[in-house]
């Protein structure tokens, strides 16, 4: 893996990858600023895509913005870089990033989790709890079997940030309420560490300055091919 | 009957369960018109829901709670509704594409979609492309509404535009495509007819592709 080259850059990153991503500045020694986005926008592509391209409006004089989100839908469709080249990890959303795709992709039927995620205000459960409060618990537990009618497990990605143990006890209850199985599945922040330090290869999308990032840069690469 | 129309509304976008089969059962006591009973209170209610949906107000659980008071008003009202009341169907093959299981939006949309009277063949989750075409064929569809939350979903969208052609049957059907990476560029490179962020939308999507199917018909006759 290549060491932080010396360009400034500055990192926008997705709040619910935070403890991943600050683990892979540390161990990369890449101390880039980062600008937290609210892992909350990710209910509205549209208001994710807005927000993305406000801040990358009001970055300057830097030579590259590293962007660590996945697609989020096509929250990233038509960004805009400025003067400044635009890097971003050619994958479909962050548990794509933390599983990595060179070892493993998503199984279906999996709903995966991380410590971030759970205390992201829009998560699973706090949005399950918040039915509850509002409309008890026999409805609640008639539309969240509905939403999740397609989960068997409950994944908890260990990226080695946080103890699985402790977070297969936090998860219990979520898992009974859902009945889903619980398991462990490997996670890295590999994909996280090359995101800092390069090189951007296939897995990262690159855009120059003032370019714009095009639908089929999104596409996997046979969808694209066809088009 | 008005006020029995808007409280019949009003208990459906108010997710009121116990309400709607209340009063369901009193436009039949009542021997009120049933096709109104439905068409101005249990639908009216749901579109309301589907317009609070679109501005925020109402989120995905709030819609389903909505859709499962509709039905239970529906399921009173149906069997007395005489089948000539019911106006002639558009048909509408749906279904999440090969590789992808999240069907929540696809759930929503099939809702919306039957709300607006429109007769849905829901093939489910993970379905081939093939199943989709073989489907549409067989019901004769007028439309085959494809989703997709994942990119590699994408790229099986893509592929039953291709089948279609491949078979020569492309013009037989409207496609619409939608879910979560899905945009109106993506809809418009892979040559679909339709594009709809949300369920709500779906709908005048799917409005708005067979009525292009009718006025096509008519320059051909």
């Amino acid at each position: 893996m290549k060491s932080c080259t010396s360009k400034n850059t500055i990192v926008v990153a997705c709040r619910t990858i935070a403890a991943e991503l600050n683990l892979a500045i540390r161990e990369t020694g890449c101390p880039y600023p980062v600008l937290w986005v609210d892992a909350g926008l990710h209910r509205s592509t549209s208001a994710l895509h807005s927000r993305l391209q406000a801040e990358l409006d009001r970055i300057e004089n830097v030579g590259r913005v590293i962007l660590a989100f996945g697609f989020c839908g096509h929250a990233l469709e038509d960004l805009t870089a400025g003067d400044f080249e635009l890097i971003f990890p050619r994958v479909d959303d962050c548990i794509t990033l933390l599983l990595d795709p060179t070892t493993q992709g998503k199984e279906m039927g999996t709903f995966y989790l991380t410590p971030g995620w759970l205390d992201n205000e829009i998560s699973l459960w706090n949005e399950y709890q918040q039915t509850i409060k509002r409309y008890g618990q026999t409805k609640a537990d008639h539309i969240y079997r509905i939403m999740l009618t397609g989960y068997r497990r409950l994944g908890l990605i260990d990226t080695s940030v946080y103890s699985v143990t402790e977070f297969m006890l936090k998860t219990r209850k979520i898992a009974a309420a859902f009945s889903l199985t619980q398991q462990a599945v490997p996670g890295t922040i590999r994909y996280l560490k090359k995101l800092l330090t390069g090189p951007w290869d296939d897995e990262f999308i690159v855009i120059a300055p003032g370019e714009s990032v095009g639908l089929e840069q999104l596409l996997p690469f046979s969808a694209a091919r066809n088009l | 009957m008005a006020k029995l129309l808007v409280e019949l509304s009003n208990a459906v976008v108010g997710m009121d369960e116990a309400r709607a089969i209340y009063l369901a059962e009193e436009v039949i006591t009542e021997k009120y018109n049933i096709y109104q009973a439905i068409e101005q209170g249990l639908v009216d209610g749901m579109d309301r829901a589907g317009k609070l949906f679109e501005t925020e107000k109402y989120f995905i659980p709030e819609l389903l709670m909505c859709s499962d008071v509709m039905y239970a008003g529906l399921d009173i009202l149906k069997p007395y509704l005489k089948v000539n009341q019911s106006a002639k169907k558009y048909k509408v093959v749906i279904g999440v594409v090969e590789g992808d299981t999240h069907d929540i939006g696809k759930n929503l949309v099939k809702i919306m979609l039957e709300t607006a009277e429109f007769e849905i063949y829901d093939l489910g989750r993970d379905v081939p492309p093939h199943d989709f075409v073989v489907k549409a064929k067989e019901v004769n569809a007028q439309i085959i509404a494809l989703s997709s939350l994942m990119t590699t979903g994408m790229e099986k969208m893509a592929n039953v535009i291709q089948l279609l052609q491949q078979l020569g049957i492309r013009e037989k059907f409207m496609v619409m495509v939608g879910g979560g990476p899905i945009s109106q560029s993506f809809a418009d490179q892979i040559g679909a007819d339709g594009y709809a962020k949300d369920a709500v939308e779906a709908v005048r999507v799917a409005q708005r592709l067979v009525g292009k199917i009718s006025f096509s018909c008519q320059w051909r006759i």
